[in-house]
Order: structure tokens, then C-alpha cells, then sequence
């Protein structure tokens, strides 16, 4: 997932970097309340 | 400032339903006739990307896949970790752009979170904070979630707002126009749709294309999916038979989705009724068109009616968009005025008194406790019929006529009451885009006098703060406010909080000034965590003062619904409050305070010129006279 979430931002790790950046665990928190409130929406528990 | 001569990149963010989708193409339009070298992209779900994917100046349609996306997490066969990964590859497709400008037009939760992973030089609409809280960016973004998303009455258009809050940022960031952009925004041509063969609807689109277009043909579209938004379809089906004994020439065609099928089969079920002696020609005259369309023909039929008849937003913004004029009967908890018909020459048609449903879904705790009904779909067909042949024959009386006057000329044997008895229960308005100097936009003239109450005052006066915060445009005051629509009850509503609307004032004032001291007394200190005792208890006091002024304006807004606006404005504004400093936020505090205090003194301006305009006035005697 790293890997997605690295392109998203333009920006590749260097190799053998494991630990994500402060940036990546952003980007991802951003992506998981994105698909939260696409699911909230979709069973009608926020306005569209 | 960017660079005049390259393309300017921008992302439109549209989740929304078609109708949210139909109203930003309409700004967007707008926009792009002054802004030739703009490139937009637009974000916009599988379901509803039919309207987007036909017009030839939008350079990419991104579609987000709902459907795909959530299904398996809703069936079980993905995880959260694996839909979030489809989810950063969905969204690598155009995150890796450099975007000019990133527009969400959504103004819902999931949008932000989107917006807020995207970079760009300017953002506008909802994103997210650091802190993943949500962000209000600009000006317009404050008035949206503050006002409108509070449901405070106002009455500017979104089409407008959206439109606006765009120009503003191209002008600020890409410079003036090159062009005046005075070619009209709608168009029978908006959508440039193929010729296809699809055989779902084929049936249907030899249907219509067989139909005798020699005729005048008004599109009626019979719901929407709420049902308390729908007029009844038996209104509807004697709405038809009305205009068919008047104007022959006329013919009908019906629309709606799938599960408008039962309003349909009610229509024709009515419509016999009225007609006992209907042949094979009489029913001809409506086609049966409801749940058989898809957006192609949709949009093919209402470019081709004369007339659309609709309570449905979607609809009415197409028909808005292709030109075609509009019969809005706006029934169930709309805000009409900010979603209504655009462009010149449309009607809309609501019930005169208020609607105990429609305040009870405006204030969810109550219809929590009772369960209210609606009345705002008792417009009768005989009111409707009359707006209608009034706003059809403009042509013959050119507005000379008025609307009142028109009606005492009606007769309608079938009806039992007069049409001015049917009209008592209505409100009539018709459709006007301002000119430039008086402001723009779209506004709706009523057509029947009506006293004014404290809900419209209040949406007039709003919508004058709005213009003078974001437009710097400021008419003068107790424009559009009669005498004669002024009664007692507004007169006793506005003195209770006159008081109020002064006291407000001077709280904002004052909050000005604290918030300078602070800004200034925060800029002479070196460090803003190393500070002298004296110095933090003298900046504690301050910022001490400023809750408690705060306190006091929500306070305010608590005991007065019409304050309520400024109050939510406020929190907004500081909740958006951006500075890493003290200082900085200081001078934000400062100029939010500044455009609270602007705000207030416009509403206790107006509020005091209404009360003016209700004291008697001393009239000469005819002594003097003689």
C-alpha cells in the first residue's frame, strides 16, 4: 500500500526505507476518511 | 499570479446527484466563456457521469467508482486496508498533476478528505486541517457551511455562489478576463450528444422522434424519488386536461424514473377519467414516457418541449441549462430560491401558508417528537393553470398586463371556486437575472402582493452581508423592502431585537479592538512560548476578553434566530483560523471581527430603515393645505 500511497504524493521512499513518513500516514489517514464517509453516505447516514 | 498565457489547470470536485452536477456545469460555463484557457477535469460518480461525459469543453471525465469500491467491502470480500489501497490507486490518477486550481463543489464530508489530499496552488470548498478536521477555505466556503448548511433563510442562488466564488479566485489569481463573456450560458446545444442505437431505450426514442413536433409540447416531469416532494399526479393529470381545453395545440410527455411508474399509471388513470369519451387521438395527446428514458433522451426531450413542468431540482436544472422555460411547483422542504429555475422568464409556484412538515424537516429535533404533515402540495391545477397561461401568453401582453389582472380575465367552468379564490392560497414568482450593476445573479419577483415576513426580510438582508463580505458590493439599504409588505407582526418581530441587532454591533467592535491590542501586543514579543509574567497574564486577559464576547454573540444568536448568522459565521471564521503565531492570529481574529462588525452594522442599518418605514407620517392638514 506504501507504494500507492508514495505515488500519490510524487514521492518515492528510498529503497529499504520501511518505516511510512509523517506525509504518508497523513495521506493514508486522508484516504481512510474518505472510503469512512463514501460508506457513511452510501448507507444514508450523511447527506451526499 | 499565474501565467496568463499557459492552459489553467483545474480539478472540479462533484459528488453530488445530477442535479448538484447540472448546477456546476452551469457556473462553470459561465466561467469558462471569460476564462477561455481553462482546462477542467471533473471528479464525478459512475452513477451520475452521463451529463459530464457529453460536454466538449470539460478535457477529462474522472469517474469514481462507488460502486465497485464499496461493494465488496459491503459483501465482505475486502478489507478496509485493501479498499483504501484501490482507493490511493483510483485516486493516483490525477493526484500526481499539478493542479492550478482544486474546486470541490460538493461541500460533504467524504469531498474534503479528497480535496485535502490533492495539491495545488489554489483550493476552494471543503478540505481538512492538519488535524483532520474540516476546512472551510474561502469566503463563500464560511457562507455555505454557516448559513445555508443551517438552513438561515437566504436567497442567493448556488449557481450564483458557486459562479462568483470561482471568478473571484480566477481574477485574484490568473487576472481580469480578456472578454466581456456576455454570450448567454444556456444553450439547446449544451450537451453534444451522439446518435446512438441504445436498445434499452429505443423503443422510446422512436416514440418521441415520431411524435408530431408541429405542436407545442410541455415535458411534465412527474416526481422525484421523496415522496413528500411530489405534487399529487391526479393534480397533475387535471393540470393537462386544463391546458388541452384552452390550447389544443398542446401536447404532453411524461417523465421520471422508474419509481415514478405508480404517479404515472395514477396520471392516466385520471387523465381518462376527465376525458370519458377519450379516443385513440385524445390519448394521444400525452406520451408515457416515465422510468424509459436514460440521460440522453432525457436531455434530447426537455431541448425539444417548450415548457418543462417540474418540483424535481434535477430536472429543473436541466430544463435551466438547455434554455427551455420552467414551470417549477415546488412542493416538500426546498430551498427553492437557492436551487430554483435559472435564467429569465421562469415561474414557481408554493403554497402561501407555511407548511408544518417543511418547518418540522427544516428543525430535526421536532419532527423527532411529532411526526407533522405537509401542506405545501395543496397548489390546486386551477392556480397552477393560471401562472401557466399567464407566463405562456407574455409574448401577447409583454408584462403589461399584470398577473392579477390576467387571472380576473380567466374562466374555468370545471372549477367551482374563482381563480382568485385558488390564488389566495398560492405565491407566485417569476424568474429574473439582475444586470451587473445591479448586483447579477438570479432573483424571483413575486408576482402576487403578500405581506412580508421575518423569514424573506431576513433572506434579503442576508444576502446584502453576502455581497458587501465577498463582492464588495453594497446596495443601498432597504433596497427591495415596500411599505406596503411591511404589517404589524414583522414591525413587533423586528423591535424585539432591536436592541439586540445594536447591542451586536457594539459587542464586534469592541472584539475588533481587543483582537488589534492582541495582534499588537503579540508582535512585540520575541518568542511567543518565553515571555515575561506581566506579558502572559496581560495576553490571558485579552484572550479572556474575547471568549467572553464570543459567549456573548452566540449568546445573542441563541435568543434571536436572525442572529443566529453571525454567531455561526463567527465560529466558522475561528474555526478556520490558519496562523502558527500569536501574532497571526491576532490579525486573523482582527479581520474576522472586522467582517462581523461589517456584517452587524448592515443588518441594524436595515433594520432600522424597516422600522423607520413604519412610523407614521405626519401629513398636512388641510388648513395648511388651503
Amino acid at each position: 500500500m506504501a507504494t500507492d500511497i508514495q505515488l500519490l504524493q510524487g514521492e518515492v521512499t528510498e529503497e529499504g526505507s520501511k518505516e511510512p513518513s509523517k506525509q504518508d500516514r497523513d495521506v493514508e489517514n486522508l484516504l481512510r476518511g474518505f472510503l469512512m464517509a463514501l460508506i457513511d453516505e452510501q448507507q444514508g447516514k450523511r447527506p451526499c | 499570479m499565474l501565467n496568463e498565457t499557459t492552459p489553467v489547470r483545474c480539478l472540479i470536485i462533484q459528488l453530488g446527484k445530477t442535479s448538484d452536477i447540472l448546477q456546476s456545469l452551469m457556473a462553470l460555463r459561465a466561467v469558462k466563456q471569460l476564462y477561455p484557457a481553462m482546462e477542467i477535469h471533473f471528479v464525478v460518480r459512475e452513477r451520475f457521469a452521463s451529463a459530464v461525459k457529453h460536454v466538449v469543453w470539460i478535457e477529462k471525465v474522472i469517474i469514481l467508482p462507488t460502486d465497485a469500491l464499496l461493494g465488496p467491502i459491503f459483501n465482505g470480500t475486502h478489507s478496509e486496508d485493501e479498499t483504501i489501497e484501490d482507493l490511493a490507486a483510483w485516486a493516483g490518477q490525477f493526484a500526481h498533476i499539478s493542479w492550478d486550481f482544486v474546486v470541490n463543489w460538493t461541500y460533504s464530508q467524504a469531498s474534503s478528505f479528497l480535496t485535502a489530499i490533492l495539491s495545488t496552488k489554489v483550493k476552494l470548498g471543503y478540505s481538512r486541517h492538519s488535524d483532520m478536521a474540516i476546512s472551510a477555505i474561502d469566503g463563500w466556503s464560511h457562507y455555505i457551511q454557516a448559513i445555508i448548511q443551517n438552513q438561515i433563510p437566504q436567497s442567493i442562488h448556488l449557481t450564483d455562489i458557486l459562479t462568483t466564488q470561482l471568478l473571484t479566485a480566477l481574477q485574484i489569481h490568473v487576472g481580469d478576463p480578456a472578454n466581456a463573456g456576455d454570450s448567454p450560458v444556456t444553450s439547446k446545444t449544451f450537451f453534444s450528444i451522439p446518435v446512438t442505437d441504445n436498445t434499452a431505450y429505443s423503443e422510446s426514442r422512436k416514440t418521441w422522434s415520431e411524435r408530431d413536433s408541429g405542436r407545442k409540447w410541455i415535458a411534465i416531469q412527474l416526481g422525484s424519488l421523496r415522496k413528500e416532494k411530489n405534487w399529487n399526479a391526479s393534480s397533475w393529470a387535471k393540470l393537462t386536461v386544463n391546458i388541452l381545453k384552452h390550447h389544443p395545440e398542446c401536447r404532453f410527455v411524461l417523465l421520471g424514473n422508474e419509481y415514478n411508474r405508480p404517479q404515472e399509471v395514477e396520471f392516466m388513470e385520471v387523465f381518462a377519467k376527465l376525458n370519458p369519451e377519450a379516443d385513440q387521438v385524445e390519448a394521444s395527446k400525452v406520451i408515457p414516457l416515465t422510468g424509459k428514458t436514460d440521460f440522453e433522451l432525457w436531455s434530447e426531450i426537455i431541448a425539444s418541449c417548450r415548457w418543462v413542468f417540474s418540483g424535481d431540482t434535477a430536472a429543473i436544472s436541466l430544463a435551466s441549462l438547455l434554455g427551455t422555460r420552467i414551470l417549477n411547483i415546488s412542493v416538500g422542504p426546498v430551498r427553492w430560491f437557492e436551487t430554483g429555475p435559472y435564467g429569465n422568464g421562469h415561474y414557481v409556484l408554493r403554497t402561501e401558508a407555511p407548511c408544518e412538515g417543511c418547518l418540522a424537516h427544516e428543525k430535526p429535533e421536532n419532527a423527532k417528537q411529532q411526526i407533522m404533515s405537509h401542506t405545501c402540495g395543496e397548489i390546486s391545477p386551477e392556480a397552477a393553470y393560471a401562472t401557466w397561461s399567464y407566463a405562456s401568453s407574455e409574448w401577447a401582453h409583454r408584462r403589461a398586463l399584470s398577473f392579477e389582472e390576467h387571472c380576473s380575465c380567466l374562466k374555468l367552468a370545471e372549477s367551482s371556486e374563482s381563480i382568485a379564490e385558488h390564488l389566495k392560497r398560492v405565491q407566485v414568482f417569476r424568474s429574473k437575472v439582475r444586470l451587473v450593476q445591479d448586483g447579477g445573479g438570479v432573483y424571483y419577483e413575486p408576482l402576487l402582493d403578500r405581506p412580508m415576513d421575518i423569514k424573506e426580510w431576513v433572506s434579503i438582508v442576508i444576502d446584502q452581508i453576502a455581497r458587501a463580505w465577498y463582492c464588495g458590493w453594497i446596495p443601498p439599504v432597504g433596497q427591495g423592502i415596500s411599505r406596503e409588505r411591511i404589517t404589524p407582526t414583522l414591525i413587533h418581530q423586528l423591535r424585539t431585537m432591536e436592541e439586540s441587532a445594536n447591542l451586536i454591533v457594539r459587542i464586534c467592535e469592541k472584539a475588533g479592538r481587543v483582537a488589534t491590542v492582541l495582534e499588537n501586543k503579540s508582535a512585540r514579543l520575541k518568542s511567543d512560548r518565553l515571555m515575561g509574567a506581566q506579558k502572559k497574564v496581560e495576553l490571558q486577559a485579552l484572550a479572556a476578553d474575547l471568549i467572553e464576547l464570543d459567549g456573548l454573540i452566540e449568546r445573542l444568536g441563541n435568543m434571536h434566530e436572525p442572529l443566529r448568522a453571525f454567531s455561526n459565521i463567527l465560529k466558522v471564521l475561528m474555526h478556520n483560523l490558519s496562523g502558527s503565531t500569536l501574532t497571526d492570529l491576532g490579525r486573523e481574529s482582527r479581520l474576522c471581527y472586522k467582517q462581523l462588525h461589517e456584517g452587524t452594522t448592515i443588518f441594524r442599518d436595515w433594520l432600522k430603515f424597516t422600522l423607520g418605514l413604519a412610523k407614521p407620517v405626519a401629513i398636512r392638514t388641510g388648513l395648511e393645505l388651503v
